[in-house]
């Protein structure tokens, strides 16, 4: 029923549906200034399960997050901070989302320099081609999208259901429950409405009443029967009122208000086993379109340790060699030889060493963060993610100035 | 005496003249209003009216009656007050009414998917026509606003639950407590609008939970007694018939 | 039988006509078909536009497709608007009639129906403005991440709507003072503030792209941001004022009676405005 009152509509505005939203382009995430998306949410680990479902089946979205410690003061606090999902509308319905286990069905209170875990789980209601991001939308700070990847969905979308079964037992469609109420309460008041309108409109209304008024023939404007039909319609729409109240009290004797407040949630415990990064400086070459940094380095962890990965505003630099496979991850966001180190020897367990870093990608491009040097502040930051000789991983977050360099190099 | 000369010499032409007057004003209205009174209820309180996850006992039901009642107020004066034509309220709620439901089905449902069981706005036609029968009965602003207006606000919850009442059937969901209304919300995703976006009742300060309804329903017909006074002054500004002497 | 009670009479026998013959030949219902025929096409047109182009060239207000696709046709809104507005506003004022003293009574009347075509056409663009194209941007902007000023719904709802209502409001605006006795000799408050209060609805813009920069990311419709465009659509609401204005006018001009049957004041009523 839901699609056919869509269709009617549609056609009364002559087929304005001819298009499906069979193809979306890109998302609009890069629109945030740069030093906020770096110094914000560190997105890592994200994963897809599957890049291809049917109408009805299920995408799982799942990875890790880090508030950065230098969280800018332009946004607020994610003292109140909600695990979202950035798809163009309801493509996908969510069907349960999990941070750190927990099921996260509303906002919760999130910690400035600690790590979550989340799960998302999609099931897909419209085909075309769509891009699925996680996102934590920060109250009074805006949305932050992580990384997108495209997601595939086929089928047909009149085959789309999502069952849900109440506490009173009642399994109910969340695509058709409660509408033909709606439809037919809303059409049994537009027929009063329209009703009390068609019975004033049928006689002459402005000029010829507002002649009568004014001759003092005010008691024929307001003729006896306009008073019993009046009357009547007032005591029809008092009982009705009545009638759907209380009829509805006995269908739906046990209903619950609408849920609200925050969640309790914990972050992941933090490391133990730590590497130490302090950045000395940074710069960015435009031309070159790379980032030169200088860090020190401190090995807290018990293994020699090799740098294998910078990654900010969800794009991922590469030390080839070093990191291992990433698996499926958007390719425009991913730069596989785009790491240069100095000295790229194992870093002892207890040694500082002086490492200059080059991050080199067109993504500081084309994901615009290269107009950091239009930002009012000129921060940067990101992560930086050792592993030692058996594949364990170490990840540091850091942050700092970064000096624009405008000549080529 | 009479100032002007005439231009019909008949009370024939004369009607016809007065009748496609009144005809062009029909359409002249009713597209106007469903406009400017759409335009004000979505900027004013649209989150309620669009979104089953906010049709709440505190908010819901108390700024959809208020907010919608500053275009009848309006219409009763304008309408009673030169013509004594008595459906001033009912007329700006139907076009409002027009105005959701068109845009609900095209654009909510035809363009960005959502199902309308989720979006579909609340009625206020019942207290509408009431406040119309009102100030027919009494021709009296006053006692319209005292005994319409509040009549308008009370009688809005209970005109709303045929409908509203399915949507706060309690689910468990992955061992949350949450309505039918709450789950589509968390379900049926709006990319822009995340779940601390919502203006929702989050509890009272005491034990009054269970009478959270009557009271804010009780306040909200208060409230709309006061905002009938005020805008039927506002009224008397945009019916005025004066025209200023000069120049811009 | 005195002139009030044949007027009375002569009303009650007219409500027994047929309706559309006393429509006849009395407004243009050509000029008010063609203006409500080419907003609807435009707009019907727009739409199919947005159908097809929002979700797959709109997105993403950096993509060369948004440049071509989006943020031309609002280059394009915003010359044909500024050609449209001066060369009809322009039209209307070098046509004005030099001679109102001496205009027919008969010939005032037609004319306060042609004002009411232009009334109807401003009303009806009104309408797509502040009721389809507002809410439809609610719906855009509640379901993606507002990433320029100019989204797809932005160009169209304040660029090409909001204009084109704009240049209606005014045209009627200087037809009745360039065409009508009454509102040429002196201004009309209520028309005045139906025209200018919706066209502030267009700097307002300025207001609502400056909190969402700098305030406010997500789309929350009832934040008091938008309240500058909830009071000045309380302005449109002075149509009801010229409404009368006209009525009043039109009683005065179809009175063929010896005296003014209209010459009495309002009855007095017992309320609290009076």
């Amino acid at each position: 029923m839901r699609r056919k009152i869509t269709n009617l509509g549609i056609i009364s505005l002559i087929l304005l549906s001819i298009a499906p939203a069979s193809l979306v382009n890109a998302h609009g995430e890069r629109s945030q200034e740069p030093f906020l998306r770096m110094l914000s949410v560190q997105w890592y680990d994200t994963k897809w399960s599957t890049d291809k479902v049917a109408v009805n089946e299920e995408v799982v979205l799942s990875g890790k997050f880090h508030l950065h410690t230098g969280w800018p003061e332009a946004i607020a606090k994610p003292d109140v901070a909600f695990m979202h999902v950035y798809v163009p509308g309801p493509v996908f319905v969510r069907k349960g989302v999990w941070v750190n286990g927990k099921p996260m069905v509303r906002s919760a209170s999130y910690e400035i320099g600690r790590d979550y875990e989340y799960k998302i789980v999609m099931k897909a209601r419209r085909p075309g081609m769509h891009h699925l991001h996680p996102m934590l939308n920060v109250k009074d700070g805006g949305p932050n999208a992580g990384p997108g990847n495209w997601v595939e969905i086929t089928g047909d979308a009149a085959d789309f259901t999502n069952p849900v079964t109440t506490l009173t037992g009642e399994t109910v469609d969340l695509e058709t429950w409660g509408w033909s109420r709606v439809r037919n309460w809303h059409i049994l008041w537009a027929l009063l409405g329209g009703f009390w309108l068609v019975w004033w409109l049928r006689r002459p209304l402005l000029a010829g009443r507002n002649i009568l008024l004014r001759q003092g023939r005010e008691d024929e404007l307001i003729t006896p029967m306009d008073r019993k039909v009046g009357m009547g319609l007032g005591i029809l729409t008092l009982a009705l009122i009545f009638y759907g109240y209380f009829s509805t009290i006995d269908k739906f004797p046990i209903t619950v208000p609408l849920q609200a407040g925050l969640m309790e949630l914990n972050p992941l415990p933090v490391d133990e086993d730590v590497v130490d990064v302090e950045l000395q400086e940074a710069h960015y070459d435009i031309p070159g379109r790379s980032v030169r940094m200088t860090v020190n380095v401190t090995n807290g962890a018990t293994s020699p340790v090799r740098l294998g990965e910078f990654a900010t505003a969800s794009i991922r630099w590469l030390n080839a060699g070093v990191a291992p496979d990433v698996g499926p991850y958007p390719q425009d966001l991913i730069a596989l030889n785009g790491l240069e180190v100095d000295s790229d020897t194992p870093i002892q367990p207890g040694e500082t060493r002086t490492l200059n870093i080059v991050a080199t990608d067109a993504a500081w491009e084309t994901e615009r963060l290269a107009l950091l040097i239009y930002d009012p502040d000129s921060r940067f930051g990101g992560m930086l993610f050792f592993y030692d000789e058996n594949g364990k991983r170490h990840k540091q977050t850091f942050g700092g100035p970064l000096i624009p360099t405008f000549t080529a190099i | 005496m009479r100032t002007v000369a005439p231009g019909v010499d008949s009370y024939a032409e004369a009607y016809r003249v007065h009748r496609a007057f009144d005809y062009i004003l029909v359409f002249i209205f009713i597209t106007l209003l469903t406009g400017i009174h759409h335009l004000h209820a979505m900027l004013s309180v649209g989150d309620w009216t669009f979104w089953t996850d906010w049709k709440d006992r505190r908010w819901w039901l108390f700024v959809i009656p208020l907010s919608s009642l500053v275009f009848p107020v309006v219409g009763q004066y304008i309408l009673w007050q030169h013509c004594r034509v008595p459906f001033g309220a009912t007329l700006m709620v139907v076009c409002l009414l027009l105005g959701q439901w068109i845009d609900r089905v095209n654009n909510f449902a035809g363009w960005v998917y959502y199902p309308l069981n989720f979006v579909w706005p609340g009625t206020l036609l019942p207290s509408a026509i009431i406040l119309d029968l009102v100030l027919m009965f009494t021709n009296s602003y006053v006692l319209t606003a005292v005994l319409g207006a509040w009549s308008w606000g009370i009688l809005f919850y209970p005109s709303q639950w045929y409908m509203l009442g399915a949507f706060h059937l309690p689910v468990d969901y992955h061992g949350v407590l949450m309505s039918i209304a709450d789950v589509q919300g968390f379900e049926y995703i709006r990319t822009g609008t995340p779940e601390y976006i919502r203006i929702i009742e989050k509890g009272t300060l005491r034990t009054f939970g269970q009478d959270v309804t009557p009271v804010s329903a009780f306040f909200c017909a208060f409230a709309c007694i006061l905002v009938y006074f005020v805008f039927n002054q506002f009224a008397k500004l945009v019916a005025s018939v004066k025209f200023i002497k000069g120049r811009i | 039988m005195s002139a009030t009670t044949q007027a009375v009479a002569q009303y009650q026998a007219d409500q027994a006509k047929p309706i559309l013959t006393s429509f006849k030949g009395i407004i243009n219902g050509a000029h008010w078909l063609f203006g409500v025929a080419f907003i609807t096409l435009m707009y019907v047109a727009v739409r199919i536009y947005e159908q097809v182009f929002a979700w797959t060239k709109g997105l993403d207000s950096f993509s060369m497709e948004f440049q071509t696709y989006w943020m031309s046709l609002f280059y394009a809104e915003v010359a044909v608007g500024a050609i449209a507005a001066f060369g009809i506003w322009g039209y209307l004022w070098k046509t004005r009639d030099r001679h109102l003293d001496q205009l027919e009574p008969m010939e005032e009347i037609r004319r306060h129906f042609k004002l009411l075509v232009w009334l109807a056409c401003y009303t009806y663009a009104v309408y797509w403005a502040a009721r389809y194209f507002a809410e439809q941007d609610g719906a855009w902007h509640q379901t993606v991440i507002r990433d320029s000023d100019f989204t797809p719904s932005h160009i169209i709802l304040f660029y090409l709507s909001f204009p084109v209502y704009i240049i209606l409001g005014i045209g009627s605006w200087l037809y009745a003072r360039t065409r009508l006795p009454q509102f040429a000799e002196g201004i009309s408050l209520p028309h005045t503030i139906a025209v200018v209060g919706p066209f502030l609805i267009l700097p307002n813009v300025g207001l609502n792209e400056w909190g969402h920069t700098f305030w406010f990311m997500e789309e929350l419709f009832s934040a008091p941001l938008h309240w500058g465009f909830v009071t000045l659509s309380w302005t449109g609401l002075a149509l009801g004022g010229l409404m009368l204005q006209l009525m009043y006018r039109l009683i005065q001009l179809t009175n063929f009676e010896a005296e003014d049957i209209t010459n009495e004041p309002m009855p007095h009523h017992h309320n609290m405005v009076d």
